[in-house]
Formats: C-alpha cells, sequence, structure tokens
C-alpha cells in the first residue's frame, strides 16, 4: 500500500454532508483541462449531484480535456488521470493521481504537467476560488499535516519509535492549528459556501442537534437554502421536535396483510419505534439484536414497532415480507413506507414528520413512553446490551 | 491492556452469520439465560466440561486459530486464568468456526500463552456447539467472550474488558455490567 496524497487531501477536506436533493435549476459548468503535451488516456470526474455519486469521464488528448454539465447547488468533486482497474476487484479503480474540485457553475481551466494532483484550478465560481485561496493561506500548515501523516504512515508499524511518537505529536499540533483557522475562516466568512463546507467537516449531518443552530445560522440564505443547508436545516428543526419529552408524530402504514396500523393505537405502552432498510452490512447482528429486544421486554408493556424503507432496487414488499418472516423481526408489529423516503422523489409524511431525509440515516429508533412521549432518541442499535439499556430506560 | 483496547477498537473479526432461527426451534442465549449443559466438543486440554456446576463461574472466550484478536487476548486470559485457579473458576478458550482440528492442536501445542487454559475443539458451522450455542447468542464476530455464574449468563462480551477487578466482583457476589464495565473502563 502506498501513502497518497490525493486521499490524504482528501481526507482532510471531505465533509460529513455531500449528498443533496433539490429541485432549483441547474446551470452549467465546463472543465477545460490542458496537461503536459504527452498524457493520453482518460479522465474520471467524480462528484454528488442531487443525492447521487456521478461519474463522468472524458477522453485526455495530447494532455487536453474537457468536461460539461450542469449542477445546481456546489459539490466538492475529484478529476482522476488515468485510474488503474484494481486487479484483487474489477469494480474498484486504483486511484493514484487525482485533484479535488468545488464543481458549480461557471468555467474552469485546469493547467498542470503530468501529475494532476499537482493541476491548478482557475475560473469556476466563488467556491473553487475561496478553496483555492483557502488553500494557498494555509499552505504551510497544509504541509506539514502532510509531511507528518507520511510518517506516522512510514512507521505505522513501529509504534513505539520515537519518530512515530514525534509525528503524532506534530500531526496533532497541526490539526490545532488548522482548526484554529478553520474557525476564523468559518466565522468572517457567512457568506461562502466553502466556509459552510468547512463547517460541514466539524458539524457531521448525523450529529447535527438544535445546539448548532446559532452557527448554522450565521451563514448567509444562499448558504441555508442550498440542497446541503436544509438538510442540515432539517436536523435541527427535527431535533427540537423529537427531542424528549416531546409528542412522537402520529402516522398510519399498513402492516404485512395490509391493514392499516396507527402509532398513537399503542398508547399505553412502551414503544420502541424503528425505521430500517435490509442488508445493510452488520445486518445480522442488527436483526439478532431486534430479537433480543422482544424477547428481553416482552412482559414489559413493550411493543416494538417496525418501519421498513426500500433503499436500495430490490427492497420490495416481497424482500421486506421474506425479512421479517424469520430472525428479530417476527414479534415485531411490521409496518412500510416503501417510496416514503424523499430520495425516491416523494416526500412522504413519515419520513418528514421524524426527519428521515436520506437513507444513510437508517436504521435510526427511538423510544415512546405510554403517554405517546419521546424517552430517547438515541438507541445504539448495534450494541449487544441494548435490550438492558431500555430496560433500564422504562423503568 | 492498551493493546487489547486496540484490538477492541480496530480488529473485531466479523463475518457472515446468519441466523436462520426459526421461532421455537431455538433455545437463545441471550443475558439471563439459564445454562445448564455445556454442548458438545472435542476437549483438546483440561478438563472436559458437559454441565454447568451453578457453585462454579465460568469464562468462555470463543476464539480460532485464523482470529488475530483472539490471539492477541489469549496471554491476558491466560494469566488471569493462573491467578485465580485456586478460585472455582474454569476459563475455557473454545475453538469455533474452523474446520481444521489439527491446526488448531498444532497451535495449542506447547502454546504458554494457553497453558491455564481448558480447550474445547467444536467444529465448524453446523456443530453442536455452533448450533446450541453459537447461533443461540448471536455472535458473528469473535473474539467473544461469556460469562457464567449461578449458571446464568451474566455477560456477553469482549475478553480484554476482563480483569482481576471484574474477576474479583463476581467472586464477591456483586457483578453487574456496569459495575464491571466502570472496572474496565469498557462502553
Amino acid at each position: 500500500m502506498k501513502f497518497n496524497k490525493l486521499f490524504f487531501a482528501a481526507l482532510l477536506l471531505i465533509p460529513a454532508v455531500l449528498s443533496t436533493s433539490t429541485a432549483k435549476a441547474q446551470q452549467s459548468f465546463t472543465i477545460n483541462g490542458q496537461l503536459s503535451k504527452n498524457q493520453q488516456g482518460m479522465v474520471f470526474m467524480m462528484y454528488d449531484k442531487n443525492g447521487k455519486r456521478i461519474t463522468d469521464s472524458a477522453d485526455v488528448v495530447n494532455g487536453a480535456f474537457k468536461i460539461t454539465g450542469s449542477i445546481t447547488d456546489p459539490s466538492y468533486g475529484f478529476i482522476v488521470l488515468n485510474p488503474k482497474r484494481d486487479p484483487s476487484n474489477p469494480m474498484a479503480l486504483q486511484i493514484n493521481d487525482a485533484r479535488d474540485i468545488f464543481v458549480e457553475p461557471g468555467s474552469f481551466s485546469l493547467k498542470g504537467d503530468s501529475v494532476i494532483a499537482k493541476a491548478t484550478i482557475d475560473g469556476g465560481g466563488p467556491t473553487q476560488q475561496a478553496m483555492n485561496n483557502y488553500k494557498n493561506e494555509l499552505k504551510p500548515l497544509l504541509d506539514a499535516h502532510y509531511a507528518s501523516s507520511q510518517k506516522i504512515f512510514d512507521y505505522r508499524n513501529q509504534k513505539e519509535n520515537p519518530e512515530y511518537l514525534n509525528a503524532l505529536k506534530q500531526s496533532k499540533d497541526v490539526n490545532d492549528k488548522i482548526k484554529a483557522y478553520d474557525s476564523v475562516y468559518i466565522n468572517t466568512h457567512p457568506e461562502n459556501y466553502f466556509a459552510f463546507f468547512l463547517w460541514s467537516k466539524y458539524n457531521r449531518a448525523s450529529s447535527v442537534t438544535s445546539k448548532s443552530e446559532p452557527a448554522f445560522n450565521r451563514f448567509s440564505d444562499r448558504v441555508k437554502n442550498s440542497a446541503e443547508g436544509r438538510i442540515i436545516a432539517g436536523k435541527i428543526d427535527a431535533d427540537k421536535r423529537l427531542a424528549p419529552g416531546k409528542l412522537a408524530p402520529d402516522f398510519t402504514l399498513s402492516d404485512s396483510s395490509g391493514k392499516k396500523v396507527s402509532l398513537s393505537s399503542f398508547r399505553g405502552k412502551n414503544v420502541m419505534l424503528l425505521f430500517w432498510f435490509p442488508n445493510f452490512m452488520g445486518f445480522s447482528d442488527f436483526d439478532f439484536n431486534i430479537g433480543r429486544i422482544s424477547r428481553r421486554l416482552r412482559d414489559k408493556n413493550f411493543v416494538l414497532v417496525s418501519v421498513f424503507y426500500n433503499v436500495r432496487e430490490n427492497d420490495d414488499l416481497y424482500k421486506w415480507k421474506s425479512v421479517i418472516r424469520s430472525g428479530g423481526f417476527q414479534n415485531c408489529v411490521n409496518l412500510q413506507d416503501i417510496g416514503g423516503l424523499p430520495s425516491e422523489g416523494n416526500s412522504g409524511v413519515v419520513a418528514k414528520s421524524y426527519a428521515l431525509t436520506e437513507s444513510r440515516m437508517l436504521p435510526v429508533a427511538m423510544l415512546i413512553g405510554p403517554d405517546g412521549k419521546i424517552i430517547s432518541n438515541k438507541l445504539k442499535l448495534l450494541d449487544t446490551e441494548l435490550a438492558l439499556d431500555i430496560e433500564k430506560q422504562l423503568k | 491492556m492498551k493493546n487489547l483496547k486496540l484490538i477492541i477498537t480496530f480488529c473485531l473479526i466479523v463475518f457472515s452469520v446468519v441466523v436462520k432461527a426459526q421461532q421455537g426451534q431455538i433455545e437463545y442465549l441471550d443475558l439471563g439465560t439459564k445454562v445448564t449443559e455445556y454442548p458438545k466438543v472435542e476437549w483438546l486440554k483440561g478438563i472436559p466440561l458437559t454441565k454447568f456446576d451453578k457453585d462454579k463461574i465460568y469464562i468462555i472466550d470463543l476464539w480460532a486459530t485464523w482470529c488475530v484478536p483472539c490471539i492477541q487476548a489469549m496471554p491476558h486470559l491466560n494469566a488471569l486464568s493462573q491467578k485465580f485457579s485456586n478460585k472455582n473458576i474454569v476459563f475455557i478458550a473454545q475453538d469455533v468456526m474452523e474446520h481444521d482440528k489439527a491446526k488448531v492442536e498444532k497451535f495449542i501445542k506447547g502454546n504458554v500463552n494457553m497453558e491455564y487454559l481448558n480447550i474445547g475443539y467444536s467444529g465448524p458451522e453446523g456443530s453442536d456447539f455452533d448450533q446450541k450455542w453459537v447461533k443461540p447468542a448471536g455472535v458473528s464476530a469473535i473474539p467473544q467472550t461469556f460469562v457464567i455464574q449461578n449458571n446464568i449468563i451474566l455477560w456477553q462480551t469482549h475478553p480484554a474488558l476482563l480483569n482481576e477487578s471484574v474477576i474479583q466482583l463476581l467472586l464477591d457476589g456483586k457483578f453487574t455490567i456496569e459495575a464491571a464495565k466502570a472496572l474496565s473502563n469498557g462502553k
């Protein structure tokens, strides 16, 4: 394995929130690339658009290439030069050389030699320009961070070596300085999407709470109304609406026999409300844990209400019924909301009221008391001791 | 101990175990479940166990020769077993999820890190131990350690979370998962 500066750079900048969903008008962008004349082959560009990962490609002829497309909100992506197929995994590409880019409407000019990672990008939109300026100003720190990371990687098998320990310390020092710089940058550039992008790096969508609201509200309307901005705003709103003590929003969905079932029909019982989809990594553990919970709490005036969502193409009624027939879901009240996630282009009422803005938030669950009020909205679904924790919370 | 924590964080060997348990066809091994019989295994070392004695404490660690974190945890378990060898505690290193018995025998032969452990070989998926323990307890990753006292499964955990203080809790009859975690800095 080779330490790769590209991945280093990418990891440093990549935020948690990248997917989008929007109905705003798209505008075109063009990227004109010129590498050294002896470069031939292909470039691939990867970025997110309307919540989907887009991979585009173009021929490189005598170093020149052109990529065009359309986009609404800025999207952080990569242009990769001549990736190789991974012999051990034909579906994966070995990326050895790539340059990051902030795709947004406008005309970009990429210039470089034989290594695209070192190319400069001019033009484009204000976000690319802001990223260029940021990288220029922060170059000494970013270089130092790269150097210490390289050393940590080189000495990864000699963790007692003073070189390794020094590099760890240097890395932490540099990280602290970058963090401090970012903090000032974010506070002084509220109009700037790149500042929001940096903020997202420290405030992952999955962990955003109402406490994030003052910081988020400092950004301009343009930033807040971007697709990512709306996701964060939705999370903040949801955190307030779905906090412990609040009434769990009622809904009515169909069970496996087609019968309509309302959440409010379980008033008087303790309810674990679970939103899920099948066959994610670790699903068998998750499924087993659902069974553990049902078994442990069966005599505790408890009902586990599950709501199934489709994430992959074959997550249909048939798949759902086959999963719930065996394993942990057998003793649950199983309901389905197929097509209800916003990514389906259909803003489902249940997904909306429970702030299930995207499939990556699943599975998620909350505990609701007999009065219909939320007791807890943070259940660790893969924790083998979750059944015990719930039991304690219900006492 | 530091290394063992790293093991917990990074090295749980995960593989796919599909629990095909149909309701009523399987007796689950959840926390609090009463256990009386030990599934059939081949005892490669130590005293064969077929029934749990309610007056003894059992520490059963599931491992395999291919599982690096399991093997890294072994000296720690071995040291605990040595330390409490006169305390009515039975430490079992239960090999699971592999079919090459000769390989297991070769691995344990003269292995000083397993000197004080009883060692059972269960065989691969479908074995008695797999049917009566691995699947009913939802074990899909090893190492995993079961703590049993008074015939009751008290804890299903990682071997690194066991230490002398935790064992002492058991001996004093004061064991709770919360207390054990507090003593092992476990999550």
